[in-house]
């Protein structure tokens, strides 16, 4: 049996490379020879009741890597682990920690994980490989630990399981209760760390700073213990974030057999449109030929609506196999995740469809392969989810599946930016002024400041200034010798270290006068996936809206048999509520100011599953959702424009498709018998859309780009594909993909803690064009004032970016990518760089 | 279950001959009401008995500074007393000044002693009557007097004392002493008046049968069963509103039962059944199933249960879930009539 799981994935990736239906849509393989491991023996020292328990686990040798981690940390070193995926990286630390608790009554450890299903999973661990005497001291402390157990727990634990929030908001403020953990604390560990960057980050690095504080009060220095997935700076990251110096274990010596990555494009459907077949239809195709033979699949989507769809296709295409394949998502109940999780792990579930739910930790045991559908959007998300496949020395393969999107076309292009590039890095900055703030708040309470105390590693000159503002808000009171807390509120109680809300809607059902509750949504993505009459999926099973209750947080389900499903339509408006700086520029005007981000929900599209065509459109009435906060937006003048548009380098003006647009749109229908040239849907109450094949603007004249032989009839949702394949970008929307993806340098934040817009024709700056960068999280952090005032800075380096960017016509790297067939637009994002950075125009 | 721990505790510790002098009154008055590492304790009230007089002392922090000198005054001053009384103190008070001693590198002194916190057994004494069980709220219902003008309420402690560390005008802050004076005095008086009804709830000048049935059930979790038939008795002869004096008759009869008096248990369950208790029907159903061997009267007052049940108010849901006990109680004593019925005629 084992033998032929050997060959089994040599053979399907022989069988593909063969067969006509798939071989020519595979791109490339990258193959990882096989490694046999490095095998050395258990410490010799380790306590000898803690020896055999491990034993008894089948536990005798340990990888290399291992061994070197156990040293540093043995040895009072602060370690990194970013050993890949499946490497044993939580043994690294359980193996000190629980030794030293045996060895040294007065021992204890606390560490954090970033969910509560990692806590759990971990919790199990440390039972399993700690003697019995021990397990009475190892508990959990999380939201879901009952009331009557605290107590206990916090006299009692020596070795704690507990995360973030709770260490901010339950024991640092109390940290008296936890004299015992704490004055014994010799290890702390940090899970998952790749986690915290940006805002959410800078928040967990001056939590670190309050902690150690703490620490400093019962006369401890814990050694800290990270690990990471893959990140270009997981050192520099961890020395960031702890504020000590650290060592890095980053070779992996587990056994691995041979890995096949396979890129994988859809072939395409439409020789004229160059519209291909959709990532995910293929992704389960291929998923198919996996299951067919016995290997246990696990496909990667990014949506959570995607997982639904996947998992329907997966399974009305294997429909004996019904009871073995799997969804997976945030949303679902802990219970029914820990049920496939456990399927998962012991083969019973023989293929799930997933979110990047299952992309962090949570042990699932190795996969045989790995379908990715859709480039998630980083290479450490692709190398992160890739590394889910591989069982012990068994051959393992991963597929990415690229979508007609340009990021994901381009990548499987240039496959060596995912084989060759360094992930992204994690950056964070405890400094903040607003984030600080916050901590030093906190700190207050925990412990009064006395003069020439220090934060982390900012001294008494640096935090004085804001205790003299905390002084002046009447939260803080300064005694003769020291600075201590005067509010009546837990200051933490009101700092929330992420900056979603953690509100989530319960999914309650009614069938049979029962009423069952199956999941939940948060409350971010309760408008557009729950909205009234939606249709909501659940394990492929389909679930109409009939009641969304805004104000209990519930949402009333009942069993659906229709045969469509719903898309929201959501609008996005930008609006300036007032403008604090402004200052001009060459070519322009910078702005500061605050502004309010509305999203709502409009109406939403019944699509028919069999055809996908629309079957209707309805309105909704639901309340906005609205951002304030503040940005910074770069407004272009007219005479930068005039300058652009003589050089035909400035495309941001809306096509005028030429007086003769209406008849020939008409007639192009007509002859196309009002259906859609792609799907075959006809034409109900809305028109279909006429699409020009070459597009418009490569025309020199409308009556040319207008001929019936360039144009087709689609229907809206194929409009779309086609369209992506064709897009042409503005040299604006270049700028904007610059700026948001350098901007997070100068302000050390993550991508996602900034938003982002253009718009050629802004109402907000008189008709001007601008680009605009904005805090992410509501009043927000200062991020774009300080964009604002390196200003000068970030456009130069924006250029030298541009520039020295070798690709020919936009990359992720730089200014971005283009339709398959279409251009990036690099050439006028350089122009209006040049213009913006004060330097003569030559073409 | 803790509970009933400390109140074994506390009549075990007036088994040992402690004289009320080994007893200290506490109450603190904090930095802020939320407790936890930034909350701190500037005034400790305590009041005592010695030589047949009642003293009371008071201890204050002039300046956080001077933390450790207050808390090492505290300490001494604790050292006599081997019982702490308080209001709320387990959950407030004690941890607070552990903290504090904690936060001052010190031992706390009140892990030594025991403590009684007159919140649990207040809400156990008058739990049919108060729902207000405030210190304040039982001083007026209770001990029957009211506070002076100086009063002012607690949630503006905090915020006087920092007016005085900032002025240094100490004249608000007589409001705050006057305050945690009398809620010592109320501490005291209150547990006076408890330890008097707890040992003979009878004795006192108006007994209220409310407060007579939960001292019998607390009366009957300690074990003295002839207790708390005695007040039982009392309070079904004082007169009980409907819903108490139904459940006092479940609660005597099932004391009875386990007593061994299934006799008297039965005569209380056929005062139930006047009331149309489904529940009493189906404990008489029991005794003449069990008791009396005969399951022609179990089937009767099992046929009785079911019509009442018809008649009830209860949710549906409930009396589903009833209906499907009785039905199957019914079954089940019909197979047990065919059985006996084919082993009488073989």
């Amino acid at each position: 049996m084992p033998t032929k799981n050997f060959e089994q994935i040599k053979n399907i990736v022989r069988f593909w490379q063969t067969d006509p239906s798939v071989s020519p849509n595979i791109c490339g393989v990258h193959v990882t020879p096989p490694n046999p491991g490095q095998f050395v023996p258990l410490p010799e020292n380790l306590h000898s009741t803690f020896r055999n328990t491990l034993a008894a686990e089948g536990i005798e040798a340990l990888y290399q890597h291992q061994w070197d981690a156990i040293q540093i940390i043995t040895q009072c070193k602060n370690a990194i682990i970013t050993t890949g995926t499946a490497s044993g990286k939580s043994l690294c630390y359980q193996i000190p920690i629980i030794d030293n608790c045996l060895k040294d009554e007065e021992s204890t450890a606390m560490l954090l994980f970033p969910t509560k299903a990692l806590t759990q999973d971990q919790y199990r661990n440390f039972l399993r490989f700690s003697p019995p005497s021990l397990h009475s001291s190892i508990s959990i402390y999380d939201g879901d630990t009952p009331v009557s157990q605290r107590k206990k727990i916090r006299q009692s634990a020596r070795i704690l399981l507990s995360n973030p929030d709770m260490l901010h908001t339950a024991i640092l403020p109390h940290h008296p209760n936890w004299e015992k953990l704490l004055r014994g604390l010799r290890y702390f560990v940090l899970d998952e760390v790749h986690l915290y960057r940006g805002v959410f980050g800078s928040h967990i690095a001056n939590l670190i700073r309050r902690l150690k504080r703490i620490c400093r009060f019962y006369s401890t220095e814990p050694v800290f213990i990270l690990t990471s997935a893959t990140v270009a700076n997981a050192r520099e990251h961890a020395e960031n974030m702890i504020e000590e110096p650290f060592e890095q274990i980053s070779d992996s010596h587990s056994p691995k057999g041979t890995k096949y990555f396979l890129l994988y494009n859809p072939p395409i459907i439409h020789e004229e449109l160059g519209v291909r077949r959709s990532a995910l239809s293929e992704a389960v195709r291929i998923g198919g030929d996996l299951i067919v033979n016995g290997i246990q699949t696990l496909i990667f989507t990014h949506t959570r609506k995607n997982v639904e769809l996947g998992i329907k296709f997966l399974q009305s295409q294997n429909p004996e196999q019904t009871q073995e394949i799997f969804a997976y998502r945030s949303g679902y109940l802990p219970s029914e995740r820990r049920k496939i999780e456990e399927a998962l792990k012991f083969g019973k579930a023989k293929a799930v469809v997933s979110t990047n739910a299952l992309e962090l930790g949570v042990d699932i045991g190795g996969m045989e392969a790995v379908i990715i559908s859709g480039y998630p959007g980083s290479i450490a998300a692709t190398h992160q989810q890739a590394g889910r496949a591989g069982r012990k020395k068994q051959d393992s393969l991963a597929v990415l599946v690229a979508s007609s999107n340009p990021l994901d076309q381009y990548i499987i292009k240039h496959p060596e930016y995912l084989f060759e590039k360094p992930p992204e890095v994690a950056l964070i900055n405890p400094n903040n002024p607003l984030i600080l703030y916050q901590h030093i708040r906190c700190a207050v309470f925990e412990l009064p400041f006395r003069q020439n105390d220090s934060f982390g590693n900012l001294d008494w000159t640096a935090i004085h200034p804001y205790l003299k503002v905390l002084v002046l808000n009447r939260e803080v009171f300064p005694t003769s010798d020291r600075f201590i807390w005067r509010g009546d509120q837990y200051p933490s109680q009101d700092v929330s270290l992420r900056s979603t809300s953690g509100d989530s809607f319960l999914l309650h059902v009614e069938e049979d006068d029962r009423l069952t509750t199956i999941g939940e949504v948060d409350q971010a993505s309760v408008d557009w996936m729950v909205h009234p009459n939606a249709i909501y999926l659940h394990q492929g099973q389909t679930f109409f809206v009939e009641a969304l209750e805004l104000e209990k947080k519930y949402v009333r389900l009942t069993p659906f048999d229709g045969d469509y499903y719903t898309q929201p339509l959501m609008e996005q408006n930008i609006q300036i509520i007032s403008e604090e700086r402004i200052r001009s520029i060459f070519g322009g005007k910078i702005h500061f100011g605050e502004i309010e981000v509305t999203r709502q929900l409009k109406g939403f599209r019944k699509i028919s599953w069999q055809t996908r065509e629309i079957l209707a459109t309805e309105d909704l009435e639901l309340p906005p959702r609205t951002l304030r906060t503040v940005g910074y937006w770069i407004e272009m003048n007219p005479q930068s424009i005039q300058l652009l548009t003589n050089l035909n380098l400035w495309s941001g003006k809306p096509n005028n498709y030429g007086p003769n647009w209406d008849q020939q749109r008409k007639l192009a229908r007509q002859r196309d018998q009002f259906t859609c040239q792609l799907c075959g849907a006809a034409e109900k109450d809305i028109p279909h859309h006429v699409h020009h094949i070459v597009p418009f603007r490569q025309f020199p004249t409308y009556e040319l780009a207008n001929r019936l032989e360039n144009l087709i009839t689609l229907c809206p949702a194929c409009h779309h594909k086609a369209e992506s394949v064709v897009r042409i970008r503005s040299g604006l929307s270049g700028l904007r993909y610059l700026i948001s993806q350098i901007a997070p340098l100068f302000v050390l934040c993550d991508p996602g803690d900034l938003g982002s817009h253009s718009d050629p024709q802004s109402p907000m700056c008189e008709g001007n064009p601008i680009v605009m960068i904005y805090d992410n999280s509501a009043a927000g952090i200062g991020l774009s004032e300080t964009l604002f005032d390196k200003h000068e800075l970030i456009l130069a380096s924006a250029l030298e970016v541009a520039q020295d960017c070798s690709c020919l016509d936009g990359c992720p790297s730089c200014v971005g990518v283009g339709g398959e067939n279409g251009t990036a637009g690099k050439v006028e994002t350089l122009a209006i760089l040049k213009i913006l950075n004060g330097m003569p125009l030559r073409v | 279950m803790t509970f009933l721990r400390c109140l074994h505790g506390l009549v075990s510790l007036c088994r040992t001959n402690l004289s009320i002098e080994d007893f200290v009154f506490l109450d603190t008055e904090t930095s802020g009401l939320a407790g936890g590492a930034g909350t701190f304790v500037f005034l400790v009230g305590f009041g005592f008995w010695k030589n047949d007089r009642y003293f009371l002392t008071q201890i204050f922090l002039r300046e956080p500074g001077e933390e450790p000198a207050f808390l090492t005054g505290l300490e001494e001053l604790l050292t006599p007393y081997k019982v702490l009384v308080t209001y709320n103190g387990k959950s407030f008070d004690a941890p607070l000044l552990n903290n504090r001693f904690i936060l001052n590198g010190f031992q706390s002194p009140l892990k030594n002693m025991h403590h009684i916190d007159l919140l649990s057994l207040t809400r156990r004494v008058w739990r049919n009557r108060l729902d207000d069980r405030s210190l304040g709220n039982l001083e007026h219902e209770i001990l029957n007097f009211g506070r002076a003008e100086e009063e002012i309420p607690g949630w503006m402690v905090p915020q006087i004392y920092f007016e005085f560390l900032q002025t240094q005008n100490a004249t608000p802050l007589k409001g705050v002493f006057y305050h945690n004076e009398v809620d010592i005095l109320s501490l005291s008086a209150l547990f006076l008046h408890l330890a008097d009804l707890l040992r003979n709830p009878l004795a006192a000048r108006n007994p209220q049968s409310l407060d007579l049935i939960a001292i019998a059930r607390l009366y009957e979790e300690l074990g003295d069963y002839s207790g708390a038939i005695q007040l039982y008795e009392a309070s079904l002869e004082i007169g009980l509103p409907a819903h108490f004096f139904i459940q006092t008759l479940y609660r005597f009869a099932s004391l009875h039962r386990r007593t061994g008096k299934i006799e008297a248990a039965l005569t209380l369950w056929l005062k139930a059944v006047e009331y149309h208790e489904i529940d009493a029907c189906i404990e008489i159903a029991k005794f003449y199933e069990h008791h009396q061997k005969s399951c022609h009267q179990a089937l009767e007052w099992t046929e009785l249960a079911l019509g009442y049940l018809e008649q009830s108010p209860l949710p549906r849901y409930i009396k589903k879930q009833k209906r499907a006990e009785l039905e199957h109680r019914k079954e089940r004593l019909y197979q047990k009539l065919n059985r006996r019925n084919n082993q009488v005629t073989p």
